[in-house]
């Protein structure tokens, strides 16, 4: 039996985004990207064509050059955030910070925290909350930072590389977390190469390209039936030097 | 939200300010000793007390300098840090405005300044207090002082005027201090970008060489502004009600706080707008 | 451990296919409760919706029946699961036919095989 969404409104839409460093060198360029609830997908593309841009242009790091993003309907603001989890690419604790103080910390500023949730996972993972992160190495920093993102009941997870840096138990668990999570109400961006380990638990992609153009983007499922292939194959063809 | 950016302002900012209060109290302590040693001699330019209250006066200067620095410096390390290094991503993905972290980095670090010099002050008037010598001194002082008033008006009343109002000029330009510093790190940030701790680093030095300008400047405006008084009515000084006078000077004062209060509200604008739109967190 | 999917074939397809075997063969027994969507989702490590979709599909088969408040349940229609099961199994065979065939297995020499092997244990097959 179906779960009934009461709310389909898209829960992020850009529209003709636009963003670049340098002029004449655009990162996103008239960029269209709209994403439903109750749906995990995947922006996959290759290095520096503007995924981790777009994500930081939603979760509000970064101010577009022009163009407009759309939160559940609303121009995009601070309140905003308190919808989005967003994961960057690279950890970013000050490392003299013990783990159980960025708890309390997303706990004070974040009403949907989980700290319960939160802790479990540590414990889950290995990672001893009362450590400093200075003690931690690369990959359990992204792991602790997983954990504070999905411990969050947001409407927007958006995920850059999560898989990155981190072992292959790792990444099941990782996985597992996020279909776990799963919501008919939120939605999840997940960007990343290892396209391979990401597929089955997708339902829609898009294949970026430099410049934010979109070369192919539909239901992950149906395009492999499609097109006979994963779309790791589908991927190489398509992005093929 | 306002007080839950406070709260952790203070306890960042704080992590690294006590260090250097420390410092200054513990200073201080040889004053004790200089105040005792000058004192206590009849010819203090050759005997060996001297000798050894230069050294110890050094000591002394040098701790409350350092002190007096890193307990400065803790507030703008903390400003730095939150808006430009690491932690920058956390901070600009709260559902805060970025205006609202910045008063908050505005209000504690007026609190952590003005009580770095309360240290400071704290630290001397004891260690000059605590000394035999520093008691007679101390005497001496509020004798003269006393005599010279007493006659005019009340202490009290004197005591509380000068206070008030010397108090709204300093806050006035300790915010003209901040709010400089504030904006040249914000500014460095958003335009040096892998260069900007560099940049900044030569920009404090610059400012703190060339006397603090920033503090100097008001400071120098407001003393011209009593003196100018003063001079003014140097002649009917006799004449006019001490009363009168102290509202004269006071009313200086405002109208100089008044001037810096539309400058630092210019400095802050300033730099929330280089926050709001200029910066690109990489 | 997420269950060995081949991600160049639909992976609806393949989870049908494991979930009918899986039922069939009694790994779910029959009138049991079925494990919620996102359970399994989260066991595959695949998507939760394409999960939801497999099984639509099932309990449009027959297979599995949906109440409004308890969850799922496999069916209790032995009837059914016998014929389903068989029609699985037949087209196993089919399929192994087929291939057989294209390696120039002939009639005699399958059923001699299969008289002289089929009772073995199964450790032996390798």
């Amino acid at each position: 039996m179906t779960e009934q969404i009461l709310n389909t409104e898209p829960i992020l839409v850009c529209k003709d985004l636009c963003k670049s460093y340098k002029k004449n060198k655009p990162v996103l360029k008239d960029f269209n990207f709209c994403v439903e609830p109750g749906k995990i997908t995947g922006l996959l593309g290759p290095n520096g064509c503007g995924k981790s841009t777009l994500l930081k242009l939603i979760s509000g790091i970064l101010v577009p050059d022009s163009g407009e993003i759309l939160l559940c309907g609303q121009k995009r603001s601070e309140k905003s955030n308190a919808l989005i989890s967003y994961l960057p690419d690279s950890p970013y604790f000050s490392d003299g910070q013990k783990v159980e103080n960025m708890l309390t910390y997303f706990a004070d500023f974040y009403p949907d925290f989980d700290k319960t949730l939160a802790l479990n996972m540590l414990g889950d993972l290995g990672i001893d909350p009362k450590a400093r992160f200075r003690t931690l190495s690369k990959g359990t920093k992204e792991k602790a930072q997983l954990v504070l993102v999905m411990s969050r009941k947001a409407r927007l997870y958006m995920l850059d590389e999560p898989l990155g840096g981190v072992d292959p138990a790792a990444r099941d668990y990782i996985l597992r977390t996020i279909i776990g999570n799963y919501s008919p109400d939120s939605a999840v961006i997940i960007t990343t190469h290892l396209i391979a380990d990401v597929e089955p638990a997708l339902d829609d992609f898009a294949f970026m390209n430099y410049g934010g153009e979109i070369l192919l983007s539909g239901n992950a499922d149906e395009t492999r039936e499609e097109q006979g292939k994963s779309l790791d194959t589908l991927f190489r063809e398509v992005f093929a030097c | 939200m306002l007080r839950k950016c406070l709260k952790y302002d203070f306890k960042e900012t704080f992590k690294l300010w006590w260090v250097g209060a420390l410092t200054t109290l513990l200073s201080c302590i040889p004053m004790t000793l200089v105040m005792r040693i000058m004192t206590n001699n009849e010819d203090p330019s050759i005997s060996d007390g001297t000798l050894l209250a230069i050294p110890l006066f050094f000591l002394v200067w040098f701790g409350m300098m350092i002190g007096t620095v890193i307990s400065t410096l803790s507030v703008y390390i903390r400003y730095y840090r939150h808006f430009f290094g690491k932690e920058a991503y956390l901070t600009f993905t709260l559902p805060v405005k970025r205006s609202t972290l910045f008063t908050s980095k505005f209000m504690s670090a007026m609190f952590f300044t003005i009580f770095t010099y309360v240290i400071l002050f704290v630290g001397l008037f004891s260690a000059v207090f605590l000394s035999e010598g520093g008691m007679g001194v101390f005497e001496a002082f509020e004798n003269g002082f006393s005599s010279g008033l007493k006659s005019l008006i009340p202490a009290a009343m004197v005591g509380a005027v000068v206070t008030v109002v010397y108090g709204i000029f300093l806050t006035a330009v300790t915010a003209i201090n901040v709010l400089s510093y504030f904006l040249i790190i914000t500014f460095c940030g958003v335009y040096f970008k892998k260069y900007s701790l560099l940049a900044i680093i030569v920009a404090f030095y610059i400012l703190g060489n060339f006397g603090s300008f920033v503090v100097a400047l008001p400071l120098a405006g407001g003393f011209l502004a009593i003196f100018g008084v003063t001079g003014l009515v140097d002649a009917n000084l006799i004449s006019m009600g001490p009363i009168q006078l102290v509202l004269t000077v006071g009313a200086a004062l405002l109208l100089v706080t008044i001037a810096l209060t539309a400058i630092n509200m210019l400095l802050a604008f300033l730099s929330n707008e280089l926050l709001e739109r200029k910066l690109n967190v990489s | 451990m997420a269950w060995k999917l081949n991600s160049d074939l639909p992976v609806s397809q393949q989870l049908y296919m494991k979930l009918q075997t899986d039922i069939l063969n009694g790994e779910y027994p029959p009138g049991s409760q079925f494990p919620p969507v996102r359970k399994l989702a989260m066991e595959a490590s695949v998507n939760p919706n394409t999960m939801q979709k497999v099984m639509g599909l099932l309990e449009e088969e027959g297979l599995l029946s949906c109440t409004s408040t308890a969850g799922r349940f496999v069916t209790e229609d032995r009837a059914l699961l016998g014929r389903k099961k068989r029609e699985m199994q037949e087209a196993f065979l089919l399929k192994a036919l087929g291939e057989a065939k294209a390696l120039g297995i002939e009639k005699e020499q399958l059923l001699d095989f299969v008289n002289n092997r089929f009772d073995e244990s199964e450790e032996e097959y390798d």
